[in-house]
């Protein structure tokens, strides 16, 4: 019964990828796109990875899925997009397969040659586990073991909003999002919201004994701020672009503060106080959550938000 | 060693927390602000410098969780050189950016500077392969926001071919590390060394991370990416992106190579890549010489100098061990010559397309005559980069000659000699173009001396370095992991 569902869903893997590949309509594509993001979920689930199957559906395929489509309708708005796409040359598509397989022929090869693991770090992890002040070992990885690692990975974000917001600066003349005025909608979201909060929260919490954190946490607060956008209730026009540029930075500045509080204690770079790992991890989280939103939401409006609205920060301010 | 004396994490904070309070600060205060940073960036650099020459290698465990658990950093004697390189030359470029770019470019730079040298000195100091991959990430995300940064139809294009190539570097490279993770059970470079084991998985994972790090690094025939990036960008961040970014992949490489020993099991590797390097010198001072913009010319010069660099490879052989260091340190010269060098360069260049206002050769007529110290600092550095004497190219070239000589691989003082009289070449017809003469009087626009000085500097030390090069050289053969694996 396993096997056959195993077999299912590779099938299915290799089919959606290859018609989103070749797939003639752009918007065909994307939509192939997220559904093949949605399956990849459920191969990690039945990988015995929940962590990474939550993240591959709310980034993966929700937030990208979301991106691509807005980009697309941006494309079809400017004209810049024709409706009868070329097929790929030849060339091109011989080249791409022919790769393709060659690293996939490689990669079979080393994984199936591959050694017994010298160094079994399962068993170092077990180990420290009960130092770390969670008792999800990811999320001890993540935030104790490996903090330095996530430290510049949040770093990346941020980079990547200010790379948004670098660029929006001169932008050419913008439409914003009308929002849909549509009552069933509205009426929806009453409903959708405070649940969509709740699991984010929900989420967040698991995440120090099981599947969870702070990513998939964010990832769901963007998800809920993305429709609040959509339907017209703005955040940006809520509170000041100053308010906001606090909220992208709040997680790397709580992270990076708490870091570096360590060495005042005379401790290195990161390592929490005995005791404390827990309260902190928590603390780093649930900023991290709040940013993490408020950055998947920005890189979402940036390129919609009209020109008099960027944050470019500064005395140029209210 | 006191760990809250160690300068190592401070190299890091100072960098990210500059980043986030020039996000956050007033435009005004914003370069008040890193020019704060940057001077204490500088004194913890030469304080790990005098730490490293005097006690030796200095090791520093993350969040207090030893490797393989959890990170290590190691500022080796090749480590604390590049931190200090990255230092001066960051330093010089954003003084430069600071009386270079307008209040509002300015405002949007200093985070992005900031993002940039916390990656790069991660970079140095890593001693963890996934570590390694998160310092690219940054890297990348940085270097190509700065070239889109010019905001103009084709920066952005060459910014976005850069992210596609950089990505598809970092994701080959990932998938290496991913291998690598699996068959060793270990992401830590000491342990990765230990426990190393040549069979399928190690060379498929070490294929993958060469040609990720190749792409990166713009090794011909990788390169197509570099000279619209490196030339369309800005001119504070061509110098920075030529100077630096490209020698982080380099570097990552340089250790793989060494300290895995790849260059003992893989010789036919080496020297796969030893031809890619000959290719790229050839290539690169080839279209350098056919380019009609300054900035051209120079991003193509890059192309070839990393194949300078990338000679070092082939030349690094089990067998011979004096062959090898000669090798080794000739081809780090020529890094940290090329850096200096390059960056005094695109500075000059930009000031010269400053004073014309056209980024074309032709207009540079007159120049020798109304901007002498600007062409002067462009010469210098063209001096360092032909590899002439006395600069700190000569005696890397000289090196890498001596090296070829020892180890019988004749074939590669061919292109070395090939090499310069391209290099030669494409530097005296930027020369031919500013000797002519025109009858128009100075009305050129003038740079800021202090612009000019910042280029000038820049040049010098590249100059400097042929008399001191015993100094980096004594620092890169401090004992530590990569010269426990040289032969």
């Amino acid at each position: 019964m396993n096997l056959l569902i195993d077999l299912t869903l590779l099938i299915g893997i290799l089919a959606i990828a290859f018609t989103c590949i070749v797939s003639r309509s752009l918007f065909r594509s994307v939509v192939f796109f997220i559904l093949l993001g949605l399956m990849l979920a459920i191969g990690w689930i039945r990988l015995g990875a929940p962590d990474i199957a939550l993240a591959e559906a709310a980034i993966g395929a929700g937030i990208t899925g979301v991106l691509l489509l807005d980009t697309l309708g941006h494309l079809k708005k400017t004209g810049n997009l024709e409706n009868d796409e070329p097929a790929p040359s030849r060339k091109r598509l011989v080249l791409a397969i022919v790769s393709s397989f060659t690293l996939v022929g490689l990669l079979l090869w080393a994984v199936f040659n591959q050694p017994t693991p010298a160094i079994n770090i399962h068993l170092l992890v077990t180990e420290a586990m009960p130092e770390s002040g969670v008792s999800h070992p990811i999320t001890a990885v993540l935030l104790n073991f490996r903090s330095y690692d996530t430290l510049l990975e949040v770093g990346v974000l941020v980079l990547a909003v200010l790379v948004g917001l670098a660029l929006q600066t001169d932008q050419q003349a913008q439409d914003s999002l009308p929002g849909l005025p549509n009552p069933l909608l509205h009426a929806c979201l009453t409903l959708l919201i405070p649940a969509m909060l709740i699991t984010s929260m929900y989420l967040l919490w698991a995440g120090s004994d099981r599947p969870g954190g702070a990513f998939q946490a964010g990832a769901m607060l963007a998800a809920a701020f993305i429709l609040l956008h959509i339907s017209g209730i703005k955040l940006s026009s809520q509170v000041s672009h100053r308010m906001m540029q606090a909220g992208l930075l709040l997680g790397f500045g709580v992270f990076l503060a708490v870091a570096t509080s360590s060495l005042i204690g005379g401790r290195p770079l990161l390592a929490y106080p005995e005791g404390g790992a827990g309260m902190l991890i928590l603390l780093i989280e649930l900023a991290l959550t709040l940013s993490i939103g408020l950055i998947l939401l920005s890189l979402f409006t940036i390129a919609n938000s009209p020109p008099h609205q960027t944050y470019q920060g500064g005395d140029h301010g209210h | 060693m006191n760990m809250i004396l160690s300068p190592i994490p401070w190299l890091l904070v100072i960098p990210l927390a500059g980043a986030t309070l020039t996000m956050l600060l007033p435009y005004h205060w914003r370069s008040a602000a890193s020019v704060v940073g940057i001077f204490t960036q500088l004194m913890a650099s030469v304080i790990l410098w005098y730490q490293v020459t005097h006690y030796g290698p200095q090791f520093y465990a993350m969040a207090d969780w030893q490797a393989p658990l959890g990170i290590s950093l190691r500022a080796d004697g090749l480590a604390t050189l590049f931190v200090l390189m990255s230092s001066l030359v960051a330093s010089a470029c954003a003084f430069y950016a600071h009386h270079y770019l307008s209040l509002h470019k300015r405002a949007n730079f200093w985070p992005l500077l900031w993002f940039l040298w916390a990656s790069l000195n991660g970079i140095w100091l890593a001693a963890d392969t996934f570590n390694l991959y998160v310092g690219l990430e940054l890297l990348t995300f940085a270097a190509v926001g700065l070239v889109a940064f010019a905001s103009d139809e084709r920066s952005l294009e060459a910014s976005i071919r850069y992210l596609y190539a950089a990505l598809l570097g970092s994701m080959a490279y990932l998938l290496g590390v991913a291998l690598l993770y699996g068959a060793q059970g270990t992401l830590a470079m000491d342990s990765l060394a230990e426990t190393w084991q040549w069979g399928p998985t190690t060379q498929v994972a070490v294929t993958l991370i060469l040609g990720g790090l190749l792409l990166k690094t713009a090794v011909f025939p990788l390169h197509t990416w570099l000279p619209p990036a490196h030339g369309g960008a800005l001119t504070p961040v061509s110098a920075l992106l030529s100077a630096l970014v490209i020698k982080a992949s380099f570097y990552i490489l340089l250790r793989f190579w060494i300290e895995f020993q790849i260059y003992q099991f893989l010789p036919s590797l080496s020297q796969l890549l030893g031809a890619l390097g000959a290719g790229a010198i050839l290539w690169g001072g080839w279209m350098a010489l056919r380019q009609t913009h300054l900035k051209m010319v120079v991003a193509y010069s890059t192309v070839a100098q990393i194949g300078y660099m990338t000679l070092m490879f082939p030349l690094l052989v089990a067998e011979n061990s004096e062959a090898s260091m000669l090798a080794y340190q000739g081809g780090i010269l020529m890094l940290l010559a090329h850096a200096f060098a390059k960056a005094g360069m695109f500075l000059a260049a930009g000031n010269l397309i400053f004073c014309t206002g056209k980024p074309d050769l032709v207009s540079l007529a007159g120049m020798s005559r109304y901007r002498p110290l600007n062409i002067f600092a462009f010469g210098l550095a063209g001096v360092s980069l032909m590899g002439l004497p006395p600069s700190g190219g000569f005696n890397a070239k000289w090196m890498l000659l001596q090296s070829s000589f020892m180890s019988g691989q004749w074939w590669w003082i061919v292109v070395l000699l090939l090499g310069s009289l391209l290099s030669a070449a494409y530097i005296f017809r930027v020369f031919a173009y500013t000797y002519q003469e025109t009858d128009a009087l100075d009305t050129y626009k003038r740079p800021r001396l202090s612009l000019e000085l910042i280029a000038l500097s820049l040049s010098g030390i590249s100059i400097l370095l042929g008399f001191a090069s015993l100094w980096p050289l004594e620092m890169i053969s401090l004992p530590g992991p990569v010269m426990e694996a040289l032969p």
